[in-house]
């Protein structure tokens, strides 16, 4: 191999390092923007790829906004607004203050009641439940006519204010960082942060309304709102009861819920395994009945 | 007989105002306690607001009505706090006037500024005129932007901040107080 061979090839392998390390590892957006210069300097990468991979560090520096409330409230607000496009919003005042005046009591009942928490119902008669990294809960009235009781309610809207406080939506979007983070081609191409944004917000949505979190993360979210609802009073098997009303109606194509979630019959066995509370809490069945009709 | 009549005489005197400075004694320090009890320790120290909004609250309760609303990063005087989590503060830009807010919403330590997507989350590629009507609906100019390139309606948002505060304290407390029953 002569002297002219031997450069080329530690070229080659030198560029293919650069672009392998900005694509491949999470590191740090300062640590991609000076592989990029170093590698537009030195003429191992085309002006092009230094771009690609000046983008790719930028991208993989929001995975910090997790810790940005200003862009996690925007995030989230997007990602409300991208299920209310698909499910409009009840134009019921009184049913969408009745569900809020549940979530304020569960709120009350957690260790934070200043979280923003806003609840919509939304005038679908598919059973949908889903709720935004920025605290937007919404619930169908689809689901609400499936429901028996005010402690069924509570059980799933103590389930969606689960991924709110644990944040699960934020955490969800470091996931779709980490998975693009070796092809940040993309977000150079579509034309900066402004695509990369619309990118996120489509993929937050479809989480929530199609995909839903991670097994853990759901079953997390079943235990913690079963438990929120008991401590506020409520019967704490009003998710159970519900989950197995669905289950027992399999065929049920309007049940969003079952295509976002783990199996009901596991959901199902792990509420029925949580420890009875000292004092049964209330089902409040006639104001829920009063408050659907 | 006379003279055991007599002891026993001062006898009782001395036990009754023995009894009486006893009594008088068990007061003071009641009193003292309960004034302390109903005291707030007294603090006046800077925090700055952890999340995009922070409501300042006429009441301790989630939904007591808002008197006003700060920003990430806005400084806040707190004055008193006690064990229940809420703090009081001073209501920014209204002399004399003071509010509630929850401890967990504020810390000692200013928030640093975002960088790159952040930016475009908080609306740094956006026009003038998209961070003007983001201001006046008190939204962020992400929000606005993506609902612009969508075509979304945010009066939805509108909606749903209306609905979280057409609920009083009062109707709350009414609310709850039904699963009691």
């Amino acid at each position: 191999m002569n002297t002219n061979t031997q450069s080329e090839v530690r070229h080659v392998l030198t560029r293919r390092g650069i672009l392998l390390g900005s694509g491949a590892t999470v590191i740090a957006l300062s640590g991609c923007q000076q592989m990029a210069e170093i590698g537009a300097s030195t003429g191992i990468l085309t002006q092009e790829e230094s771009q690609m991979v000046s983008a790719g560090g930028k991208a993989v520096g929001a995975m910090n906004i997790d810790k940005d409330e200003k862009a996690k409230l925007a995030y989230g607000e997007s990602i409300a607004l991208s299920v209310a496009a698909q499910f409009p919003l009840d134009n019921s005042a009184e049913l969408n203050k009745y569900a809020m005046l549940v979530a304020l009591t569960l709120l009350e009942a957690t260790d934070d009641p200043s979280v923003p928490i806003f609840v919509g119902v939304l005038a679908s008669e598919k059973i949908v439940a889903c709720a935004s990294p920025a605290g937007h809960v919404f619930v169908s009235r689809g689901a609400m006519r499936k429901m028996k009781d005010e402690s069924e309610l509570a059980g799933v809207l103590g389930h969606e204010m689960s991924h709110v406080l644990a944040n699960d939506g934020m955490s969800a979007l470091k996931q779709y960082k980490l998975a693009e983070a070796g092809s940040q081609a993309a977000s150079a191409a579509l034309g900066g942060e402004m695509k990369e944004l619309a990118q996120l917000v489509d993929q937050g949505s479809q989480t929530i309304l199609k995909r839903g979190y991670d097994q853990p993360q759901e079953f997390r979210a079943d235990a913690s709102g079963a438990k929120l609802a008991g401590r506020a009073g409520y019967d704490q098997s009003g998710l159970r009861r519900f989950l197995e009303r669905l289950a027992a109606n399999t065929a049920n194509d309007a049940d969003q819920w079952n295509s976002t979630h783990p199996p009901k019959a596991q959901r199902i066995a792990r509420l029925g395994a949580l420890p009875a509370l000292p004092r049964p809490g209330a089902t409040v069945a006639t104001r829920f009945i009063k408050a659907i009709a | 007989m006379e003279n055991t009549v007599q002891q026993t005489s001062d006898a009782e005197a001395d036990f009754a105002s023995r009894r009486r400075w006893f009594a008088l004694a068990v007061g003071a320090v009641l009193v003292g306690s309960n004034a302390a009890r109903a005291r707030q320790p007294v603090v006046v120290e800077t925090q700055f607001v952890q999340r995009a909004r922070a409501d300042i609250r006429d009441g301790k309760s989630a939904a007591a009505a808002v008197v006003a609303t700060l920003k990430q990063g806005d400084a806040v005087v707190v004055v008193a706090k006690d064990e229940s989590g809420w703090l009081t503060v001073n209501v920014p830009g209204q002399a004399g006037k003071t509010g509630f807010i929850f401890a967990k919403a504020l810390s000692a330590k200013k928030p640093g500024d975002g960088t790159g997507l952040r930016e475009a989350f908080a609306g740094r590629t956006d026009t003038t005129e998209v961070t003007a009507a983001a201001a006046a609906k008190g939204l962020e100019p992400g929000t606005i932007a993506m609902a612009k390139d969508r075509n979304w309606n945010l009066a939805v948002l509108d909606t749903l901040i209306k609905n979280r505060n057409s609920v009083s304290a009062r109707e709350l407390e009414a609310f709850k107080a039904q699963l009691k029953a």
